[in-house]
């Protein structure tokens, strides 16, 4: 009885906020609660006149080709790792360069090097596979005609499944630093400039001002931002992986993650179930580690936990 | 005052145009009722004495709305506005056409089904939807009286294969091409190549292996088969073991099961288990080896026939009926090249494709279908509808030589040859042979249709319903480990074929095939019966 009188008096006190607050709640009820209802799909076999509600029950029989196949640890463990790598290197790359172009003082310069790594985020992917293609290519790619031209032997990249994680994890680093600067580098701005001018008349130098004002004031938003990746860790970026490695059976081990080995064994049947239930696969696992690592993180320090 | 006056008259204007809208809308609404309401109380009126008498009276003159597929070419209006004064003076009646493009038929063609669209015509074919509506009441039944009556021409020339292959639980729904599609492939190489290395003819594999191999020696800025799109990775599979064991895919092809075509009793061959594909897998590695594809063909996207038009590799493998285009307009742009073009198949397994392959339907709501048939009857059967629709005018898009073969002139390309939907009313008897094409066309093809058979498990659809999950393993597999195989991408064939093997077992191919031969059994009874 208190408490029910609690939420009534919290939305009189708060009824404006709360107004500001309904498109948004509205917004994830209609677009992310409601059609997560579709979820069903994943135990049942659809069938175009019985829908999503109406077609029969199947169990976990739609979730047997993942595991059936063998692959589902291998691609499991890939994406992961992958992920994990591309969470790390990226960030850090994206945390040094809005540090270094925070500190750079020709507002030129800054503006232009700022737009050129921006730049490969507007490349499609497919573009990209292109690249790829044209600088490899054994007989034909820019550094093998470089390297048959200076006399060295020419690299077989396309049957070399270990240089693929290099180059997917470079490929993957141009295209998103200048992305993640941006967003650094706003929280790098919004740092109080007297601090940095209290440190400089105590005589502290750019390495200690970096190290004792910088990092420690934009910690909050590498943790939240870290914490959002997270909760793709599990979902391999598609086009990235479908465009930059193609096809290629003889890499596939080192390369194929849960997205691509899913396109390459349904696309052709068009089987929704079995679609939605490798979804429900990776989403269930990114719940699971979102999880966890929030607990983590608030163990270690509370106030930077996400919820 | 003033300001108030100047609202009022805003919100007038647009209460308006609001108005306006409306009424549009109820205008669009309205008209195609009152149109389709008017033939309706017209065609029993006159379809009753045209049974009575078996003469068909056209006195009320129609208009034939028609979907077909594909793009809309330059000339297209052109030749069928020759071909509506045709068809008015024959049969008062005019054709309307409406494209719908290859990027997006897939979502238009149910969709003008669904919509109750009062059309009289519609492309159809075994992979455009012609089961899929034809169960679902999409199309007309087309009975023999119809055909009888209406299209006598037809009535009198169609294959029974083609009427057998078209019946959806026992009844007739489209009209399908009379027309043998054989699904053969040839080498195109260049002649100019041949010369220089000393080559005189490509006869059979062995031949072709010189061919390239002379290239991979000296040819060192070209690929000698530019192989490796999933489009054409396992066309040499076909020449090497497919052919002379007289075998042909079962859809789907990633399924990777074959039957033999001269076998009627539907028994599927599992490839990769038999000691040739060892043999094949071996011969490919050496292949590789030898530079004859690219060592970053897994990755290759382009076809073997784009690679050899733009001038990169030196040969390509396609079938007949692309070769025969690619011929003529390499010709034009190339005429240095010499290309040539050779038999691969050595004498086997080559299958008729199914007639239903191409196809005209007719809409169940259609309210002129007797005119229908009778446009399909003259553009299948009179030489004049079949030369215009398939060649464009004469004199414009076409010549004919004496002995009747077709020239094409300047303007063919804003009317591509055997390019404008025509397909669905290709008829065997009315196609011309197209000069500047291959030379060797007609020996090549009366070869092969001496040794064409035809199957009744090609018509045989496999529904995968209780083994989707083997399925979905397979296919990952067909695209993966198979392709690298099949290209030669291997260190000791012995051991990785054997591997593929395990992977196809794991993967539960066997109870695929189980359940696949247990429905084609089923399916043979049933049409004996």
């Amino acid at each position: 009885m208190k408490n029910k009188n609690g939420i009534l008096s919290e939305l009189q006190k708060n009824k404006t906020k709360f107004i500001m607050l309904l498109p948004a709640v509205l917004y994830f009820f209609i677009m992310c609660y409601v059609p997560m209802s579709g979820i069903v799909l994943a135990f049942k076999n659809y069938t175009y006149s019985g829908g999503i509600f109406g077609s029969p029950w199947v169990g976990f029989k739609n979730f047997e080709f993942f595991f059936k196949s063998g692959k589902a640890f291998l691609v499991t463990k890939n994406t992961i790792l992958y992920n994990l790598a591309f969470l790390i290197i990226n960030n850090t790359l994206q945390i040094t360069v809005a540090i270094i172009l925070s500190e750079l003082t020709n507002k030129h310069f800054k503006k232009f090097t700022q737009s050129l790594m921006f730049l490969p985020y507007f490349i499609s992917w497919v573009v990209v596979g292109a690249f790829i293609y044209n600088l490899f290519n054994y007989e034909f790619g820019a550094i093998n005609t470089i390297l048959k031209s200076i006399g060295w032997e020419q690299i077989d990249v396309y049957s070399n499944p270990s240089a693929w994680k290099y180059i997917l994890v470079g490929v993957s680093a141009w295209k998103w630093v200048g992305y993640g600067t941006v967003l650094y580098l706003a929280a790098i701005l919004g740092i109080d400039p007297e601090i940095y001018e209290a440190a400089d008349i105590d005589g502290a130098n750019v390495f200690k001002k970096i190290r004792h004002i910088t990092l420690p004031s934009i910690t909050p938003t590498i943790i939240v931002l870290l914490l959002l990746s997270l909760g793709n860790i599990m979902k391999g970026d598609f086009q990235m992986f479908y465009q930059v490695v193609g096809n290629n059976g003889l890499v596939l081990d080192a390369t194929d993650v849960i997205d691509t080995y899913v396109v390459r064994s349904l696309m052709d049947l068009q089987e929704f179930g079995m679609t939605a239930a490798a979804g429900l696969y990776q989403s269930v696992l990114s719940l699971l580690i979102i999880l966890g690592a929030n607990k983590l993180i608030k163990v270690i320090d509370n106030d930077y936990a996400l919820f | 005052m003033k300001k108030q006056t100047r609202s009022i008259s805003i919100l007038l204007a647009s209460v308006l145009m609001f108005s306006v809208l409306l009424s549009g809308c109820g205008q669009g609404g309205q008209a195609p009722a009152s149109q389709s309401s008017e033939p309706a109380s017209q065609t029993p009126a006159e379809s009753t004495p045209a049974d009575e008498t078996k003469k068909v009276d056209t006195s009320k003159e129609v208009t034939l709305k028609m979907y077909l597929l594909g793009d809309k070419s330059k000339d297209f209006d052109l030749v069928y506005g020759e071909l509506n004064k045709m068809l008015k003076e024959d049969i008062n009646a005019t054709v309307e056409v409406s494209f719908m493009g290859w990027g997006d038929y897939t979502q238009k063609y149910p969709l003008v089904f669904a919509s109750g669209d009062e059309f009289d015509l519609i492309y159809t074919a075994n992979w455009a939807y012609y089961n899929n509506q034809a169960t679902k009441g999409g199309f007309m039944e087309i009975t023999t009286d119809m055909l009888d009556t209406y299209a006598p021409m037809t009535a009198a020339s169609i294959y029974d294969d083609a009427w057998e292959q078209a019946k959806v639980n026992g009844k007739v729904y489209m009209l399908p091409m009379n027309y043998k599609e054989l699904n053969a492939y040839v080498y195109m190489v260049r002649g100019d190549m041949m010369a220089k290395y000393g080559i005189s003819d490509i006869k059979n594999q062995d031949d072709f292996e010189k061919y390239l191999d002379a290239i991979a020696k000296n040819e060192k800025q070209m690929i000698p088969l530019d192989i490796g799109s999933d489009l054409d990775f396992d066309t040499l599979l076909r020449f090497e073991v497919l052919a002379p064991a007289n075998l042909d895919y079962m859809e789907p092809q990633q399924l990777n099961h074959f039957f033999d075509l001269g076998d009627k009793s539907g028994k599927i061959v599992n490839v990769i288990e038999t000691p040739e594909f060892l043999e094949f897998v071996t011969k490919m590695k050496d292949w590789k080896d030898r530079g004859f594809w690219s060592k970053s063909a897994l990755v290759n996207k382009v076809s073997s026939k784009e690679s050899f038009v733009n001038g990169k590799s030196a040969s390509a493998i396609m079938n007949l009926a692309t070769a025969n285009g690619t011929y003529s307009s390499v010709k034009a742009t190339n005429p240095e090249w010499d290309v040539k073009v050779f038999d691969g198949m050595g004498g086997k397994g080559i299958p008729i494709k199914p007639y239903i392959q191409n196809g005209m339907g007719i809409n169940a709501n259609s309210k002129n279908p007797e005119r229908a048939l009778m446009f399909l009857d003259y553009v299948k059967n009179d030489v004049r509808y079949a030369d215009l629709v398939t060649y464009g005018i004469k004199g414009i898009h076409y010549d004919l030589t004496a002995e009747g073969n077709v020239t094409p002139l300047e303007d063919s390309a804003n009317y591509p040859i055997d390019g404008n939907c025509n397909w669905g009313w290709r008829d065997d008897k009315l196609f011309r042979q197209v000069d500047g094409g291959i030379p060797n066309y007609n020996e090549i093809r009366n070869a092969w249709e001496k040794v064409a058979l035809t199957n009744p498990v090609q018509n045989f659809t496999f529904d995968d319903s209780n083994v989707k999950n083997e399925v979905a393993i397979v296919t990952d597999l067909w695209k993966t480990d198979f392709k690298v195989v099949v290209m030669g991408f291997v260190n000791n064939p012995e051991k990785e074929v054997q591997k593929l093997i395990e992977k196809y077992k794991t993967a539960g191919n066997d109870t695929i095939i189980s359940e696949q031969q247990s429905q084609i059994d089923g399916y043979l009874s049933g049409l004996a019966q």
